[in-house]
Formats: structure tokens, sequence, C-alpha cells
């Protein structure tokens, strides 16, 4: 898929998404009660909003439609080109697995914590490891050390809520 | 304010400030890490804290993390935070010549120089401006809330249409929980949990700090020049301040008028200044190539940008960038409404800010010329590592809000749902913003309709309130009008 084309469905999904929130902020208001003691009431926000997000998001949704057209209106200028060329990550060369990995590894370590009742100390030294993996780290020696890193911050958190905050984690 | 200064010398402040300060030059000078995501990271802790030891340590994490990217910026062509880009135009290329303590010692003292004439500006302009906004009414500040959300739109990176859907969608995820007005809940959707609606700390951290990392992850490793550390002392003379003291001056103002600005931030201050010191010099092909000016311009404008942002946040509680949003956040937890009674009902921290902001500069400039070379070894530190503690850091502060892991899951939905924006070239700082300001906007907007029974047309018996309106809705034109202008220029040009 060309840039353009990835750039249209990307803007089709978002208006996509947007629409489904703006419904959920109509029916959300259309359980409220009408306003009482006010002109505006409950209601009023969540619908105004619903309606902006709408309007939005069928413009984002008509322009990738009409051929993937940017809907930039700004002109873009030499100098914000250099600072957006800078600034911006290179996407071709981008992993996604790994963003998926560590999105996967976090999730699984808030359950462990949450869900499951692992303790603190070994879910966090675990997560840590697992980090090294994904994000290749090709050393031994930097894996032992991102693992030691794990249980001595591991143990200092716990340390710090136990002690002074009275709250346990997990 | 000499009362505000006693109370920041006292050992306790001093030392908060100091650490905030040494921690936001660490963080700045990694890239990756901005001071943003550090602030966020920090809040948790400030919840035991005083309120003045509290600010003053987000204070210093702010100045030092906007510094530091300098240090990599320079030595190793990596800016450690956005507004450092522009320094490594010509930094990098002093670097490679040989030139690395010169470029280092330059951009220090740049930063130093702009965030003092920046402190000049809010510590002049603040009290006076706060004062004129305590005329303000419901409708005023509306217009006002109105006004910042167009603007960071309007002049935000991309599409206009997009920052706006970005505010807006902002704004609707501040709407669950109890609507305090009438005290009954609203689109919780049967969900207990969202009784109190979404945390202001897990959705920043989230939409922040979480899809930073992800984006990080994703990255591949970037390759490093020649790296070598500042081995001399950093070579800076009383002829530099003579030679470079007019572009310090300029860009300083430069950076204190656009940082005042919603939503443009230090990396654009710096890069106007740099544009317009390259106007101003006699020798403007040398900018890009290795040019002393190039750097001083960049630095001075972005330290300078943060005195800028300032103003509005403890004048009328308007956050001019999400670094701001932040910082209203800290003061919201400790009680403390920003804006302008907060000179009144809490002068302590109102110029406890102020001189916050002057003592960091200070502390800025020691840490930096001390450790600066240490410092630049930090940016080794495996990714890996380095990504894992702030995760574990991330799910920690959630945590704290509350004890609750709700708001964990919170934190991580959001760290979703910000890397999807950003995916969509949707910017996160109308979203974050729109976010803060939808209760005082909502609110604002109800008492204006209640004390006008219903009339919409009583704002235009409120000259502040229109002026607002007017500067709103011209900022959403801005972005055609200019396209249209520069249109017009080059084909004069042809």
């Amino acid at each position: 898929m060309n840039q353009p084309r990835k750039t249209a469905v990307g803007d089709l999904l978002l208006a996509a998404g947007a629409l489904i929130g703006a419904g959920l902020l109509f029916w959300g208001a259309s359980e409220l009660p009408p306003p009482r003691f006010e002109p505006l009431g409950s209601a009023a926000l969540p619908r105004i909003l619903g309606v902006c997000i709408t309007v939005l998001a069928l413009i984002i949704a008509a322009g990738a439609a009409l051929g993937g057209k940017r809907h930039s209106i700004q002109e873009p200028d030499a100098a914000s080109d250099e600072v957006a060329a800078a600034d911006a990550s290179d996407l071709s060369a981008a992993r996604p697995l790994q963003t998926i990995a560590v999105l996967a590894a976090l999730i699984v370590y808030v359950a462990a914590l949450d869900v499951f009742r692992v303790p603190f100390v070994l879910a966090t030294t675990i997560l840590m490891a697992a980090l090294g993996a994904f994000l290749g780290v090709a050393r031994l020696r930097t894996a032992i050390t991102i693992g030691i890193t794990g249980v001595l911050l591991a143990l200092a958190i716990q340390f710090v809520f136990e002690r002074y905050l009275y709250v346990t984690i997990g | 304010m000499l009362d505000a200064l006693l109370v920041l010398f006292q050992v306790d402040n001093l030392l908060f400030l100091l650490c905030g300060t040494a921690l936001g030059i660490v963080v700045g000078a990694i890239p990756g890490l901005t001071a943003s995501m550090l602030i966020a990271l920090t809040l948790p802790l400030t919840f035991h804290m005083d309120p003045v030891n509290a600010v003053t340590l987000l204070i210093g994490e702010y100045v030092g993390g906007i510094s530091g990217g300098l240090i990599t910026a320079i030595l190793l062509r990596m800016p450690g935070t956005p507004s450092s880009i522009v320094t490594t135009f010509d930094g990098y290329p002093m670097a490679q010549q040989g030139k690395a303590e010169r470029a280092l010692a330059l951009g220090i003292m740049a930063s130093v120089v702009g965030g003092l004439v920046s402190w000049a500006f809010l510590a002049g302009m603040s009290p006076t401006l706060a004062h004129v906004a305590l005329q303000f009414g419901p409708w005023e500040y509306f217009a006002l809330v109105l006004m910042a959300l167009f603007m960071l739109a309007a002049l935000a990176s991309g599409s206009l249409v997009k920052a706006l859907l970005g505010a807006a969608l902002g704004m609707a995820f501040a709407l669950p929980g109890i609507d305090s007005s009438v005290g009954r809940d609203r689109l919780t959707f049967g969900f207990d949990s969202l009784l109190s609606g979404f945390g202001l700390l897990p959705v920043l951290i989230g939409a922040f700090a979480i899809s930073q990392i992800l984006r990080e992850a994703a990255a591949p490793a970037k390759a490093t020049g020649p790296f070598r550390l500042p081995d001399r002392h950093l070579p800076v003379h009383v002829s530099d301040i003579r030679r470079h003291g007019p572009n310090m001056m300029r860009s300083s103002v430069i950076g204190t008028w656009i940082g005042l600005l919603p939503g443009i931030g230090g990396n654009v201050a710096a890069l106007i200044s740099y544009s317009i010191a390259r106007q101003f010099s006699r020798n403007p092909e040398r900018f890009g190539k290795g040019e002393e000016a190039g750097v001083v311009a960049g630095e001075t404008a972005n330290n300078a940008a943060i005195g800028g942002a300032l103003i509005p946040l403890i004048t009328m509680g308007i956050p001019g960038s999400v670094t701001e949003a932040i910082l209203i956040g800290a003061l919201t937890i400790h009680n403390l409404q920003p804006g302008p009674l907060l000179f009144q009902n809490s002068p302590e921290i109102a110029y406890g800010i102020i001189a916050a902001y002057l003592v960091a500069n200070i502390l800025m400039l020691i840490l930096m010329w001390s450790t600066v070379r240490y410092i630049a070894a930090i940016a080794q530190i495996p990714r890996a590592g380095l990504l894992g503690v702030i995760l574990v850091f991330c799910v920690v502060g959630s945590f704290a809000v509350n004890n609750s892991f709700f708001d964990v899951w919170v934190m991580i939905a959001f760290g979703v749902i910000g890397l999807c924006l950003e995916l969509a070239k949707v910017p996160l700082g109308p979203f974050v913003i729109g976010f803060v300001l939808a209760p005082i906007a909502e609110e604002q907007l109800r008492a204006s309709m209640m004390m006008s029974d219903g009339d919409v047309t009583a704002v235009l018996q409120r000259p502040f309130a229109l002026v607002f309106l007017v500067i709103a809705f011209a900022a959403l034109l801005w972005p055609a009008v200019s396209a249209h202008l520069a249109k017009r220029v080059r084909r004069t040009a042809e």
C-alpha cells in the first residue's frame, strides 16, 4: 500500500472511530433529563460536541474518500517541514511488532498484578527481562544488567510504598 | 516577590528545586524522554508534599527538561527534546569541527539568558494581567477557553480539521462522571468506575508517556554520530555577550511572546528565532554549517518560551502547552485554582512559581556547566532498560492516584488512544488541553447562560469576551489566509 492510500485508509478509520464516539455522546445525552433550573442542562455539551465531532469526522472521511487529499489548509512552509522531518520518527523503518509486544507485556504485567495478584517484585523483574528481549538486547551482560535493574527498582518502589505510603501494589 | 524568594531559599524548597532541575536536565538530555513526560510521572510523588515544594520541584523539572536537550543535540545530533531540534542544525556541525565545548558553552549561556529575560516578562506582566483578569466573568472565561483551543488547533502542525477533532475528542473524554451542577451521573453507561470520570493523571500519563514509549519501541535504533565527551573547560568570554547580545535579546523576546500563545511551543519559537537570526546575519550562508549564532538563537528562544507560557497559566489558568496543562493538574491536586485569584488567595504559590523559575535558571546554569560531560554519557544507556524503568513508573504513578488498578487500565487505554491519534496525525496537544479545559468551558458556559437567562447575545455586551471570540475565529481563518498570502508572494516572485 502506498503512502497516500495508507493515509486515506487511516483517515477513514479515524473518521469511523470519531463517528462511533459521537454516537455514544448522543446516546448518553438522550438518557439525561431535560434542564430544570438552567437554560442548558447536562446534555448540552455532549450534544454540541457530538455535532462538532460528526461534522469534523465527515470532512475527514470526505477528504479521504475523494482521492486521499491532504486536509491541511495550512500551506507547508520550508521551516515547519524541516522541524517535522527532524521530529518525526522514520515510519518506513519503524517496527510495529515491537510496539505490539511492549503493549502486550504491559497488559500482561498489569493483569498479573491486578487479577492474578503476582508479587510486585517478581512481576516487575519478568517485565524488565521481557522488554530487554523484545527490544533486542543482544549482549548477555546488558540483559543481566536490565534484569538486576528490574529487581532493584521493584524493591525500591515496594519499600517506599509500603514503608511511607502504607500501600501494597498488587 | 522578595518573600517568595526568601521562602524559596529555605533548605527544603531549594533542595526540591535542585533535584527537579537536575532530574529535568538528565531526562531532557535523553532523546525520546520529554519534560512533560517527567512532570506527569513525578506528579503522583507530589501528593503528600507541601504545595510550594511540589511547585518548585515541577518548575525545576520543566526548566531542566527543556535545557538538557541541547547536550545530545550538539554531541549526537539527537535532540533530547523537540525544542532542541534547531540546535542540531549548527550545534552538531560545530561538534564535528572540534568545537563541541564552544557549542555547549554558548548553548548553556543562551538558555540562561533566554530564561532570565522571559522571567523579567513573567514577573513584570503577571500581577498586572492577573489584576485585569479579575474583571473577567463567565462569558470572558468561556471565550478565553475557546480562544485557547482554537489557537492551539490552528497553530498545531498539520491539518486544522484533525487538530479541531483532537480538541473535541479530548473534551468529550472529560464528560463522563457526576455532573456537579445537578448531582447526577452522565455518560457512565452503567459503569460505576466511571462515576468519578477519567482521572487527569492516568489520562496524561497514558496519552504522553505510554504512547511515547510505544512509539519509541517501534523506532529503529538511531545511528549516532561520532561521540566524544567534551574534555576541556567550556570556553565562553565576556566578548561573547557583546557579540551575541543582540541575537540573545531578540530571540528572548520572540521566545517569550511565542510562548505566550497557546500551543505553539519552544520548537517553533526556536525555529522562528533561528530564521530571523539568519536574516539579520552578515553570513547567512554559514547557517547550518556550524554558525554560533544559530545555536544561540535556538537555545535562547526555546528557554524563553517557558517563561512566556507560564504567564497565561498563572494569570488566567489557561495552559499554553501540554506541560502547562500538567502543571494545572498539579495545582488542582493541591486544591489550588490557577488564575487571577491565585495572586490573592495563594500569593506564596503564584510568586513561588515566578521565583522558582528564576532560581531554576540559575541552578540549571550551575548544574549544566559542571556536569555536562557526564550527562552526555547518559544518552548511551540501553533503550530497553530505560523504557522498562519508565513503564514501571507509569504503572506505579497511575496506581498511586487512588490506589486503584482501574486508573492503570485507563492509563493503558489512553496510551493506545494517544498512539492511534498520533498515527492518524491528530496532534496530541489539542486533545489533552481539550480534556483539561472542558470542565472549565462547560462550567463557565452554563453560568453565563444562567446569568443571561439563556440569551446568547449577552456576550455582545462583554468587550473582553468579544475580543477573545474575534481572536478565536481569526485564528481559525489564519491557516487559510496565510496559505493564500504565501501563494500570492510566490506568484509575485515568479
